[in-house]
């Protein structure tokens, strides 16, 4: 009896002490997983967290090595972009340029997206397809002649337009999707109410894709707001943007790393802000929608 | 009736016309002014046929330009695959935190390239660069980065695998959450380790989500100029030029538009090759769908 008894409570604690060791082995199993993270974190966030840190140095704590960590903090660099250099003048000409480009992507290519997402249109699909894989510079010399023979160049309509190879094909592609997501019975009642086809389109399609146009337009926005290749061809003093603008402030001057990671934080700041808004469609609109999330 | 067959076309027409202007005239134009001598004007030249084209055969610029572009797009494209999936087997687990972690993970995506590229460039810096100094703490040579011609490309390449992985991140991990979970399930009961249930299971599944974020990689790193224009403008001795870097300036540098034009030409034939490739998988997924 008193052996069983013995052998009891062994078993209990053994079986105790092994939940405990479990639990600890899962947290133990965990480590490596956390670290995993942290390392990927701190790859993927230092560049920004640099970018940050770095512009509230002063001048001589930049350059110093080994880099500090700790310093007095300044917002001389954010004062000399704003003050000495036409940053708001560059703001302006990059949110004319965005919002042009988007608007008009959004007027253009809206009704055919809705063509396409009811008809399905292969060879426009393919031609859209097209214009998205083919790199920039491609288009970049024939536009330069042409906007050269016409007058177009450090243009803000210019500019513009040509903004449009980015933002079109973007816009009708995630608009196919978000029009796809429209039920067709909805439209069919309204057409044996008498609606006509284009009615159907602009005031049942388009309101009910309300939420989907926002996404797409801050796609194209960010699109547009990033772009260097065409505003570094095809503009000049008048429509300087903020790319070209940061990108010609690093050639003037070269040691001031202050200033850049200024206009570098300044630029990269509203764009992360849309991103966050947008994260959840963010796959769909960046490949155009080969892949639906 | 006709009005109603009519009625696609009309809504597409606006789309159709920016297609006229800004692809159909571009890719025409490109490949007539590939053909033409311009001298030094855009107005007037001659026709030369296919004279640029033979002289690409032996431009030794072209050719490494060329070389470069595929070892710069396959070797980030690589290396953006093995760190996206990474990321997204990560993100893939449920942990505190997790829908920040992914944020933070898509940022480099979206920033402003030149931004980045430029914040970069002051990280490279031999002399008071951070990421010389990391070397130095973990006990590692210092390295020249982008001031050598050995290490330029490479560096740069470093910074195009930051902005690339988060993409190849979403698109595994979108093909992750689509996986059906029965597969892994009968796996595990039949005993299969983690490695046998990743190479056999998991990855077979995986194979259509990793192709198209591949592809679409390796058509936007052929693409890359931005980064490549900041860190470098192609230098030192054009160890980072690439066919792009290379058309850019014989174009809107040297204003060699003929030549300049069948250098694009060029680059226009290896993404529409690697396209055509693209699509053909993709009707493929069409077809079984």
């Amino acid at each position: 009896m008193a052996g069983q008894g013995v052998q009891a409570v062994s078993s209990a604690a053994i079986r105790a002490r092994s939940t405990t060791q479990q639990r600890i082995m899962q947290a133990v199993n965990q480590v490596p997983f956390y670290l995993l993270v942290t390392f990927l974190l701190i790859i993927f966030m230092f560049v920004f967290f640099w970018m940050v840190l770095t512009s509230f140095k002063l001048p001589r704590d930049v350059t110093v090595y080994p880099p500090l960590l700790v310093f007095e903090p300044t917002l001389q660099n954010y004062q000399n972009v704003l003050e000495k250099t036409p940053f708001m003048q560059q703001l302006g000409n990059s949110i004319i340029i965005a919002l042009g480009s988007v608007g008009l992507g959004m007027v253009l290519g809206l009704p055919a997206a809705y063509a396409m997402a009811r008809f399905k249109l292969p060879g426009l699909s393919l031609a859209i397809l097209v214009m998205r894989m083919i790199p920039t510079i491609v288009f970049m010399l024939p536009l330069f002649v042409a906007y050269q023979q016409m007058g177009l160049i450090d243009t803000h309509i210019g500019l513009i337009l040509s903004h449009l190879i980015l933002t079109l094909p973007l816009t009708v592609w995630v608009m196919i999707s978000f029009f796809e997501d429209v039920p067709p019975e909805v439209e069919q009642s309204a057409m044996v109410d008498g609606c006509s086809r284009f009615g159907v389109f602009w005031r049942i399609a388009v309101p009910l894709s309300l939420p989907g146009m926002v996404v797409t337009s801050i796609l194209a926005f960010i699109q547009s707001w990033n772009n260097f290749i065409f505003v570094l061809i095809l503009g000049g003093s008048r429509t300087t943007t903020l790319p070209l603008a940061v990108f010609n402030f690093m050639g003037f001057e070269m040691l001031d790393f202050g200033g850049v990671a200024a206009v570098a934080t300044m630029l990269s700041l509203p764009v992360m802000v849309l991103t966050i808004i947008v994260q959840r469609w963010l796959v769909q609109g960046l490949t155009l929608g080969a892949v639906k999330s | 009736m006709a009005l109603k067959r009519l009625f696609p076309w009309m809504m597409s027409g606006p789309t159709i016309i920016v297609l006229v202007i800004f692809l159909a005239y571009p890719l025409i134009s490109l490949l007539l002014m590939s053909l033409r001598d311009y001298g030094t004007s855009t107005i007037n030249y001659t026709y030369v046929g296919t004279r640029w084209y033979e002289m690409l055969l032996r431009d030794q610029r072209f050719i490494n330009g060329l070389g470069r572009t595929l070892i710069y797009s396959g070797g980030s494209v690589a290396a953006s695959m093995v760190l996206g999936t990474i990321m997204a087997f990560v993100l893939n687990r449920n942990f505190p935190g997790v829908a920040a972690v992914r944020t933070m993970f898509i940022l480099p995506m979206v920033a402003m390239p030149v931004a980045s590229a430029l914040v970069w460039g002051t990280m490279f810096n031999p002399t008071q660069g951070i990421l010389n100094y990391f070397l130095e703490i973990l006990g590692l040579p210092k390295s020249l980065w982008l001031a050598s011609p050995n290490t330029a490309l490479i560096s740069i390449m470093i910074v195009e695998t930051w902005m690339s992985a988060p993409f190849v991140m979403l698109i595994v991990l979108a093909g992750l959450r689509s996986m059906p979970v029965e597969p892994l399930e009968s796996a595990q009961i039949d005993g299969a380790n983690r490695l046998q249930m990743f190479l056999y299971v998991i990855f077979p599944m995986l194979r259509a989500a990793m192709a198209t974020a591949a592809l679409f990689k390796i058509i936007d790193t052929l693409k890359q100029f931005p980064i490549i224009w900041v860190l470098t403008k192609g230098g030192p001795l054009r160890a980072s030029e690439t066919l792009y870097v290379y058309g850019y300036a014989l174009g809107f540098q040297f204003f060699d538009l003929g030549y300049g034009a069948a250098v694009l030409m060029c680059l226009l034939l290896l993404v529409a090759v690697i396209s055509f490739f693209w699509m053909g998988l993709r009707r493929r997924s069409w077809m079984t769908e």
